[in-house]
């Protein structure tokens, strides 16, 4: 370019085009800044970043569940029909209004909030970095102005703040650095193969819960007591994993790998061994949320509220699960059926590292598909392609329902679980799960239905 | 340790010991570094040698580190002369290559004949450990090489290249038995049923990784391919495997990584040492002389390495008994003792014990052999645990100055440990990668080989440097021979993907020491003479070797025995006792020449055993009484505590009750028993429960008379780390009825969790008051409770006087200091230094304490006696000691860093220590991020974490502000009272062997002087700091001038092993009180 004047045309022209982006009104801003997908990427980046840093599954319910929260939080203001959950929540109080007359973008305000307490609660914010670099430009691309775009990050970080402050006071610092102690006591839990790894969150019962009134709300029933005399209810328990252990079907099989949602799968082979990694029981539940919310073409209020109450559902089931667990303190199949049957016995799926009663998986299950039954009815088939990249296959299923059932079968399928543990945690579950919907979603769940 | 070396091994020692362990290192780089510039040994080029032998490995989809999880263990090494020129030759083993033949031709020049000689080995066979044995007993050395890897059956046979005297040789494996197709990793030939031939252990290894659940039953299995196996030779040219009618294990759990022969029981039949890797114990074979071996390992020794690799038995002290040293894998830099898994685990750890396991745990370990065939692990006392990834040892005396040295060779060709490796390789697209690619993700470290030079005090220095191994290398089999008969021995090295490496000793090049070598010319069935055992004396010294050629990874060195002999040398004394018991001596040997011993000129003669003087103490039997501790685990409460503090006691009381002449005593109860008197009477002791007494934690007592009846009252601290009800914390006070019977008495209220009492008339009324020291704040280490003085009004009705909050307090004695004639009172406790209350006319400054801030220490009990003689008593303090991974001195202490952190109510304690000269937390990367989870969002990796200090953990103003306890001094000491100041005075090293818990100033000897026994150990530290359980009763002999001599068991009667909490004299009794085991009883015998 050799002349000058032409090269500053050119110069001039490209800065009127980039000053000059598409003027957008707010509704039609606000319209492709509510496009869906961008809070399903979201929370698709938080699972990742869970997976990574290898959090428990109740340590990932926490998380889910106040990320949700402040993406919901954040929301609302701008999005009628829906509520502030301050006041329903237990202990959770208003969050900051937005400036009265101020113009905003609220579905941008949620994502920086969601994603604001995501990094805050795990541990690699450089996978944060690496998201959110190329994540808010499309906003600008979309035609936020950048006075709206700054005031809605504002707002988001406000809630966000808001939303750790409630975090901070709900036990869960207080609850770091212990440990389960292992009695040895006949029938009670030890550490299992191949890694033997301590019993995860054994005062996860003090963690605050979100909805319930206390842990043990939702109590379930005394767990068949240990004895190993042969014909006892509970060597029947023992012989029946023993038995669909030796006899498995390919069905049964691929039914306990698709669930497995092990957070920390460890390969182990003499000295060598690496960890195969995977969603937790609840990241697997809001993937099948994402699935709904896109088959369903959910909006994105409908998506964040579903996401939001399917959390708080598995952070409820969890804390309801767990203090059940180091109640019972129950021993899990492989030990007894090592000790009493056969030795080399080894189920098919990897025995996580708590006690065995209730089974954590078939109380959240049943408890996340309440709250995905109320907000998009009974009898929604439906796919579930999210263990996929996982290696896990893809299922099917009629309801969401069928599908906490089968998720709470697989456990015995899979050899880690007694059939009372799944059947009494699906009711569990289930009283977990409503009870969320009366407390915080019976009037939208009207509107949402309609 | 005894005999006419003693002196000279303790003048060393009191001189190591005065400027400490790290002086010891500077000195021996001193001395080497003065003899020459030019390091020990000199690795040849191989262009000059003509060694251009690779082990070179191919990795594919089908066989790699994933597959065959033994693709990295490498190759062996054969050293022998094979030609019978008088030159040892070389023949290496390839994995996938062909194994190598390289004839010695002089002067470190080889000449490889591997293809005429016919012995590269099964084309497709993977090759593993190599020996050389005269198998048809003709006078030439034959070959047998091990075969295992993911390979058929047909494949795996073990060959035997029968020697045709011309460097060629023909597989007859077959026709002789050996053939095995189990997984072999090595055999050994030796004569174990004394009939003249020589018999082969085979040790094999499995290929799947069975888990620890599965032992019980796997134990009861022999198992073809995994199972060890030892094969009688007939006599007629063929063995039969007598492995089961032997008492050889043979189960599917054993991985066998390194075999040793040795007699070590002295019994002139040949024993076996065999490591295991993984969760399988090592096995200690004790040949019972009816041609059955018994595992006595768990009478022997207390704790293996956890994946035992390679195993060297040699004499390393010159006691002239068989010492053990194992290898495993833990490293010696912080960063990579962070970065590859150091198990950590309390749970995982009594899992495997409960399973059946022995006490394993990772690093080398160093078995020092008792007088009594028992077996002190002082690895870390001694200086060599930590060589990585280790897979050969040799122990032999490289530099000939009469000590044994330790050479070994360590490698990994991929880090497949590595934490980031092992957590993070895997991300979403699980199970979808090909094994290439996941291998290709594992990091890769190099590292040295190392070797150690003896300090003849039981300890080594790394010379890496100096000798001439500063270079990394990925090594694997490991031998020695004198291959330029220069009489010093050349080390060679087989390695992984790069030539084998041939190491020139200068030796004599370089220093004036003698050598004499040994060479046998043995009976018909046995011309080598292996399994002889040589003494060599000179005036100073005495040294034994077997002659086992079996050594070293995978490896054989079969040359000719070397006894360094020093540059003084001047009249040698040899040995020989031959494997059939004759026995042989020579008096004044030529020096610096090879000496053959001919089993004709033996005689059956043996050697008339000495006559062994009667001991000091000798067992008896004790009252039934075990003491009872509730199993838990302290490390739930506070996962960071350096060890659990629940396993404490019995600590006891001794006074005459019962106004009979012979003094009784009370042991203190637990919350599974009430503290009970044990009455002394002419049978010896019966107990005596004390009425109205619970079952409680009692931490320390003291029998004293306090209400002036001149009858001795009983005091008992309560106490516990573990108690939650304040009322358990609760003093008692028992008064004498005078008849043996006792009644409660009220005391002030308390609720701290008092250590220790101690009576004393600190205010000179004439009665007795009580001085009770504070510990740890139940749950709260290190927060410390109150100590106080309880006064007496002189009807045992007591006042309390606070002290305040002094440290940890563990033991306390009375001791008038400045001679005012008011008692001072002298404390110890852990994290605080030795700290002296001054008495100010009955009143203790407790504000200002006079502190010995250099003797801040882990400090655990504290006696006094009269160790000189001058009149005044001294005070013996007992400390953590040397055999463990702290070391500390002033200007690099190990602290303790603490505060609520994260302000939720638990207290966050970070303890750190120095390593290579930079002061680390204690911790893994998951154990700090379980304490405070925030610390993981700043170690996001383990790589972030591999360097990371104290400092990294907080911010500036938070560290400043947060509390911190130090230790300086972790060596048990005397301190030596000299006109009111306590000066320090070292030890024998043998004091260092455990932390001490029990001391006990007695004049054993009856030479006028308190003599010093020293119990302790212990057995509930965290795991990596580990169980240190060296101690078995070290009594030391006062020779006066500060001079202490370490007295062997067998001398002094007694012997305890566990976790000895206090030892007691009773009259004639030696009560010695051990945490959840049976009380002990010694009564003097002479």
């Amino acid at each position: 370019m050799k002349n000058p004047i032409a090269y500053l045309i050119v110069l001039g022209g490209l800065w009127f085009l980039a000053s000059c982006q598409p003027k957008a009104t707010p509704e039609e801003y606000n319209a492709k800044a509510a496009e869906p997908e961008r809070y399903h990427q979201c929370v698709k980046q938080l699972t990742d970043v869970i997976i990574h840093d290898i959090f428990s599954p109740p340590v990932a319910s926490r998380i889910y569940g106040y990320a949700t929260l402040a993406g919901y939080e954040a929301l609302v203001p701008g999005q009628p029909g829906y509520e502030s959950l301050a006041g329903k929540l237990r202990k959770f109080t208003a969050p900051p209004k937005p400036e009265p007359g101020q113009e905003y973008c609220f579905p941008l305000a949620s994502t920086r909030a969601f994603l604001t307490v995501s990094r805050n609660l795990t541990f690699s914010g450089d996978m944060f970095d690496k998201f959110e670099k190329d994540f808010y430009e499309q906003y600008k691309e979309i035609g936020v102005p950048e006075e709206v775009i700054e005031r809605s990050m504002a707002y988001g970080e406000a809630v966000a703040k808001h939303i750790m402050e409630f975090a901070g006071k709900d036990s869960y610092k207080q609850t770091r650095g212990f440990k389960h102690t292992v009695t040895n006591a006949e029938g009670t839990w030890v550490p299992t193969p191949p890694a033997y790894m301590e019993a995860a969150e054994p005062k996860w019962m003090q963690i605050r819960c979100w909805v319930m009134d206390t842990c043990s709300q939702f109590m379930p029933p005394e767990a068949a007591p240990y004895d190993m005399t042969k014909g006892s209810p509970f060597y029947k328990l023992v012989d029946e994993v023993y038995q669909l252990g030796i006899h498995q079907t390919e069905e049964q099989r691929r039914t306990a790998f698709f669930w497995d949602d092990n957070a920390f799968v460890m390969n182990v082979a003499g000295h060598v061994s690496y960890a195969s990694k995977k969603m937790t029981p609840g990241g697997h539940w809001l993937a099948i949320a994402a699935t709904i919310a896109r088959q369903q073409k959910a909006d994105f209020a409908k998506s964040v509220q579903a996401y939001t109450l399917t959390s708080f559902a598995v952070a409820d089931g969890f804390i309801s699960c767990w203090d059940e667990k180091y109640r019972s303190n129950r021993i899990r199949p492989e030990t007894v059926i090592n000790k009493y049957i056969d030795p080399k016995w080894t189920p098919y799926l990897q025995t996580p590292p708590f006690p065995e009663y209730t089974s954590g998986h078939s109380v959240i299950s049943a408890a996340a598909a309440e709250v995905l039954t109320l907000l998009y009815g009974d009898n929604v088939a439906f796919t579930d392609s999210t263990e996929h990249p996982y290696g896990h296959g893809v299922r099917s299923f009629k309801s969401f329902r069928d599908a906490a059932i089968e998720a709470s079968y697989s456990r015995l399928y899979g050899g880690i679980h007694f059939r009372d543990a799944l059947e009494l945690g699906n009711i569990q579950g289930r009283k977990v799960g409503e009870y969320v919907i009366e407390k915080l979603a019976k009037k939208d769940a009207v509107v949402a239905t309609r | 340790m005894i005999g006419q070396q003693c002196s000279v091994v303790l003048r060393e020692d009191s001189f190591y010991m005065k400027f400490g362990y790290l002086f010891i290192l500077i000195l021996s780089l001193g001395l080497s570094a003065c003899q020459s510039d030019q390091p020990l040994f000199q690795k040849l080029d191989a262009g000059q040698t003509g060694v251009h032998f690779i082990n070179q490995l191919q990795e594919t989809e089908q066989e790699n580190i994933l597959a065959f999880e033994y693709f990295y263990n490498g190759g062996g090494i054969a050293v022998g002369d094979l030609n019978n020129d008088g030159l040892p030759d070389l023949f290496f083993t390839g994995n996938q290559v062909e194994n190598r033949l390289y004839v010695n031709k002089g002067d470190f020049a080889f000449e490889d004949v591997t293809r005429k000689a016919g012995v590269a080995g099964r084309p497709n066979g993977w090759k593993t450990g190599v020996t050389l044995v005269d198998i048809n007993a003709d006078g030439w050395l034959d070959i047998y090489v091990c075969y295992s890897g993911q390979r058929p059956d047909a494949l795996r046979k073990n060959q035997l290249f029968i020697n045709n005297h011309d460097l060629t040789f023909s597989d007859q494996a077959e026709r002789y038995g050996l053939a095995d197709s189990g997984y072999s990793v090595q055999a050994g030939f030796f004569d174990y049923d004394r009939d003249g031939d020589l018999d082969c252990f085979l040790i094999n290894h499995n290929l799947k990784d069975y888990q620890r659940k599965e032992a019980a039953v796997m134990r009861t299995e022999r198992d073809y391919n995994a199972g060890d196996k030892l094969f009688r030779n007939d006599g007629n040219g063929h063995f039969t495997d007598v492995s089961e009618p032997a008492g050889i294990k043979g189960n599917p759990l054993g991985f066998g990584l390194g075999l040793s022969i040795s007699d070590l029981n002295q019994d002139g039949y040949p024993d076996i040492y065999v490591t295991n890797d993984f969760v399988e114990d090592d096995y200690l074979y004790i040949n019972q002389r009816d041609g059955t071996f018994r595992d006595e390992m768990r009478d022997r020794i207390e704790h293996t390495s956890y994946s035992s690799m390679g195993v060297d038995v040699a004499d390393v002290n010159n006691d002239g008994l068989p010492d053990i040293f194992t290898l495993d894998m833990l490293p010696e830099s912080n960063a990579r003792q962070k970065l590859l898994p150091w198990p950590d685990s309390w749970n995982v750890y009594q899992a495997q014990l409960l399973n059946g396991f022995w006490h394993q745990n990772m690093r080398n370990m160093l078995q020092i052999q008792q007088s009594n065939g028992q077996f002190a692990e002082i690895g870390q006392l001694a200086g060599v645990s930590n060589t990585d990834w280790s897979w050969g040892t040799l122990l032999a005396d490289f530099d000939l100055d009469g000590y044994k040295d330790v050479f070994v060779s360590n490698g990994m060709v991929r880090d497949f440990t590595n934490g980031d490796f092992v957590k993070y390789s895997d991300e979403a697209e699980a199970g979808q990668r090909s094994p290439i690619e996941l291998i290709r993700q594992m990091p890769s470290t190099r590292t040295k080989n190392y070797i150690f030079r003896n300090n003849r005090n039981l300890t080594f220095s790394n010379q890496q440097q100096t000798w001439g191994f500063d270079e990394t290398a990925t090594s694997n089999g490991c031998a020695y021979a004198d291959l330029d008969n220069d009489g010093d021995l050349d080390l060679i090295t087989n390695n992984l993907n790069e030539t084998a490496r041939i190491y020139k000793n200068q030796s004599r090049e370089q220093t004036q020491s003698s050598y004499i070598g040994i060479r046998f010319n043995g009976p018909a069935t046995n011309p080598f003479g292996i399994g002889a055992t040589v003494t060599v004396q000179t005036d100073s010294l005495t040294q034994t070797q077997e002659w086992h050629p079996t050594r070293g990874f995978q490896s054989c060195s079969h040359g000719d025995l070397r006894f360094g002999l020093g540059p003084q040398a001047a009249t040698v004394r040899v040995t020989v006792q031959w494997p059939d018991g004759k026995r042989q001596e020579i008096n004044g040997a030529n020096l610096n020449q090879v000496l053959t011993l001919d089993y004709r000129q033996a005689s059956e003669r043996s050697e008339t055993p000495k006559p062994s003087a009667k001991p000091f103490f000798e067992e008896v039997t004790a009252p039934a009484f075990t003491h009872t501790i509730e199993p838990t685990n302290n490390f739930d409460r506070q996962l960071l505590l350096p060890m659990q503090y629940s396993y404490a006691g019995p600590r006891m009381a001794v006074g005459d009750i019962n106004a009979d002449g012979q003094p009784d005593v009370f042991v203190c109860g637990t919350t599974q028993q009430p503290g009970r008197f044990f009455r002394q009477t002419s049978a010896g002791f019966t107990p005596l429960l004390l009425t109205g007494a619970e079952a409680g934690k009692n931490t320390d007592a003291v029998l004293a008379d306090f209400n002036g009846d001149q009858r001795p009252d009983l005091y008992v601290v309560n106490g516990g780390y573990e108690v939650r009800e304040t009322a358990l914390l609760q003093d008692q006070l028992w008064l004498n009825d005078g008849k043996g019977g006792f009644t409660p008495q009220p005391l002030p209220t308390e609720t701290d969790n008092g250590s220790c009492v101690t009576a004393l008339d600190y205010d000179r009324d004439g009665d007795l008051d009580l001085f009770v020291g504070g510990h740890i704040k139940p749950s709260r280490f290190p927060a410390a409770d109150e100590s106080f003085l309880l006064r007496n009004d002189g009807k045992a009705h007591f006042t309390r006087v606070s002290l305040g909050k002094l440290g940890l307090v563990t033991d306390a004695v009375p001791l008038d200091l400045n001679h005012d004639g008011w008692p001072d009172l002298v404390l110890v406790g852990e994290w605080m230094p030795v700290t002296v209350l001054m008495n100010q006319k009955g009143v203790f400054s407790a504000e200002k304490p006079r502190t010995y801030e250099t003797l801040a220490g882990w400090w655990n009990r504290i006696e006094k006696a009269d160790l000189d003689g001058d009149g005044d008593d001294d005070l013996v303090i007992g400390n953590l000691g040397l055999n463990s991974q702290i070391r500390t001195s002033t200007e690099q202490p190990a602290t303790l860093v603490y505060e609520d952190f994260d302000q939720n109510g638990t207290i966050d304690c970070f303890m750190n220590y120095y390593i290579q000269g930079k002061s680390y937390p204690a911790y893994s990367r998951d154990e700090i991020g379980e304490q405070m989870p925030s610390l993981r969002k700043i170690f996001t990796n383990y790589q972030t974490y591999s360097d990371a200090t104290i400092d990294q953990f907080f911010a500036p103003d938070v560290l400043q502000k947060a509390q911190k306890k130090t230790i300086n001094e972790v060596k048990t000491l005397v301190l030596e009272n000299r006109d009111g100041e306590l000066v320090p005075r070292p030890l024998p090293l043998q004091a260092q062997y455990a932390p001490v818990y029990g001391i006990l100033a007695h004049d054993f000897d009856r030479d006028g002087r308190p003599d010093l026994l020293l119990m302790g150990n212990n057995s509930t530290m965290r795991l990596r700091i580990g169980k240190i359980d060296a101690n078995h009763g070290v009594l030391l002999n006062n020779r006066g001038n500060w001079q202490f001599m370490p007295v062997s068991s067998t001398t002094s009667g007694i012997f305890v092993k566990g976790d000895v909490r206090d030892v007691k004299m009773v009259g004639d009794y030696v009560l010695v009180g051990v945490n959840n085991r049976p009380l002990r009883v010694f009564r003097r015998s002479r």
